[in-house]
């Protein structure tokens, strides 16, 4: 379970001062998947970078009891000189998890060949993008955030990508931001807009969708 | 107990990336450790030999620039790498859970740890030599060095903090340290310059790290310059001090 309570964040000062969270509490279930729909700039990611515990909320807490991912394909661990192998070995010693063991299992997915062994700013962005992900599903975490799903890399690499998140969602739950109602709904039984620094709940996730819907065409006019 | 193992862990895998990532990917990454001390002590030999004085203390010059430069390069490295500790890896910060102090232990046993090996294999060669005798007092040494160590990380932990909060520090700690390097009694006997000098040039932590870890090498060398109290209370100032900050500058800093 993670719980937000009356959690603030802001970015800049005087007229350009962006409010992302304006004393927002919430709880997710550590076992739901939840989408968190907002238009861009809406603050959906940094929502779930403090959610993650890689940003502090101005003020507020928030209280975590389970196994929080960082966010899909995030690469702020890796280090551009070192490779693959040594990054990843990096982040698993970090997490407690075992370095052999994982190491194995990026290298199969991200199926990269012999750049495994080379430092990581030789790569092509769609290289880094299939280490980062593979690296974001290796560890077995309670919940698993997603920030916007179509920013893995290729076509095929990316239905490999979904099938195996879905495995994970078998046994973890899922906090996906997003701005597209339709990828939401594919994945979610919950959804929530942001907006404006709150929160928005909604009975069901095609109520959610509709209204995020509306609210765009009504903004759009 | 186990938050910990758990930060251990974190400082560990921290340690072996710092490792690789100092090193570059030159081979001779890890040599440069040894190759920058000695070179100093080169240095000092060749302007000693060429003005062609008298050894400053006892029979081995040598031994004597080796026992100044290699405390002194102690405290040195460790102030600077955990005085980088927190500027220098914002991204590795960012990831969840790895604090400021976790990289701060990881860079100061990762500078510790890379010291001892070098002056292990420098003591190793000299005796191999026999350009010096074994130390008379080596508990001396060690504990001497332990305090250096201390020392390094207590004002590296004023740094880490000043440093990431005000750009400005880098160079003005750069200024403030620079005649260190001289004022230390690394290339010169301290008992052997004027009193009002001495009592003007006690007034420098280092120098006095620098003459305790010498008791340790000789037993012919006693000094009036060292009052190990006075290092002793510069440790805890300064460790007190730069926790205090870092506590109180806590969420400035990584997520900055």
């Amino acid at each position: 379970m993670i719980e937000l309570r009356n959690v603030s964040k802001a970015y800049g000062h005087g007229s350009n001062r962006h409010v992302v969270c304006d004393a927002l509490s919430a709880v997710f279930d550590g076992s739901a998947a939840v989408g968190i729909l907002g238009a861009n700039g809406s603050g959906k990611s940094s929502l779930l970078r403090m959610i993650g515990g890689m940003e502090l909320p101005d003020r507020g807490q928030i209280i975590r009891s389970c196994r929080v991912s960082f966010p899909l394909g995030y690469s702020g661990g890796f280090h551009p000189t070192l490779s693959a192998r040594e990054n990843v070995q990096f982040i698993a010693r970090l997490y407690g998890a075992d370095p052999v063991e994982i190491t194995r299992f990026v290298r199969d997915f991200a199926e990269i060949g012999s750049h495994f062994d080379r430092p990581l700013l030789t790569y092509s962005n769609t290289m880094r993008a299939r280490v980062t992900f593979a690296m974001s599903i290796a560890i077995e975490f309670d919940v698993y955030l997603i920030d916007e799903v179509s920013s893995v890399g290729d076509v095929g690499f990316k239905r490999k990508c979904l099938a195996a998140l879905a495995e994970r969602r078998r046994h973890a739950g899922l906090i996906m931001a997003s701005q597209s109602a339709a990828n939401v709904r594919r994945f979610c039984d919950t959804v929530v807009i942001l907006d404006c620094g709150q929160l928005h709940a909604f009975h069901s996730a095609d109520e959610a969708a509709d209204a995020y819907q509306n609210r765009i065409a009504v903004t759009d006019a | 107990m186990e938050a910990l193992a758990r930060r251990a862990q974190m400082s560990g895998a921290l340690l072996l990336r710092e490792a690789k990532t100092q090193s570059g990917r030159s081979r001779i990454g890890y040599l440069w450790a040894l190759i920058e001390p000695l070179s100093h002590v080169a240095v000092m030999c060749v302007v000693y030999w060429a003005i062609n004085r008298r050894a400053p203390v006892g029979p081995s010059v040598v031994l004597f620039f080796i026992t100044g430069v290699l405390p002194f390069f102690l405290f040195h490295k460790v102030a600077l790498q955990v005085g980088g500790a927190v500027r220098g890896s914002q991204k590795v910060l960012r990831m969840p859970f790895v604090s400021p102090l976790d990289m701060i232990v990881a860079r100061a046993v990762l500078a510790g740890l890379t010291w001892v090996v070098v002056i292990s294999i420098l003591v190793v060669l000299l005796l191999a030599m026999e350009v010096m005798e074994p130390p008379v007092s080596p508990e001396t040494a060690v504990l001497a060095a332990l305090l250096t160590f201390a020392l390094g990380l207590g004002v590296g932990l004023v740094n880490a903090t000043a440093m990431s909060l005000w750009s400005s520090w880098v160079h003005i700690y750069g200024v403030l340290t620079r005649p260190l390097y001289i004022f230390s009694g690394i290339f010169f006997s301290v008992d052997r310059i004027p009193s009002n000098l001495q009592y003007w040039l006690s007034w420098n932590p280092v120098l006095h790290a620098v003459q305790w870890f010498r008791t340790g090498f000789r037993s012919d060398y006693s000094t009036p310059v060292l009052d190990r109290t006075y290092l002793i209370s510069w440790v805890l100032a300064s460790l007190l001090l730069g926790l205090s900050m870092l506590r109180a500058a806590r969420p400035r800093l990584a997520y900055t």
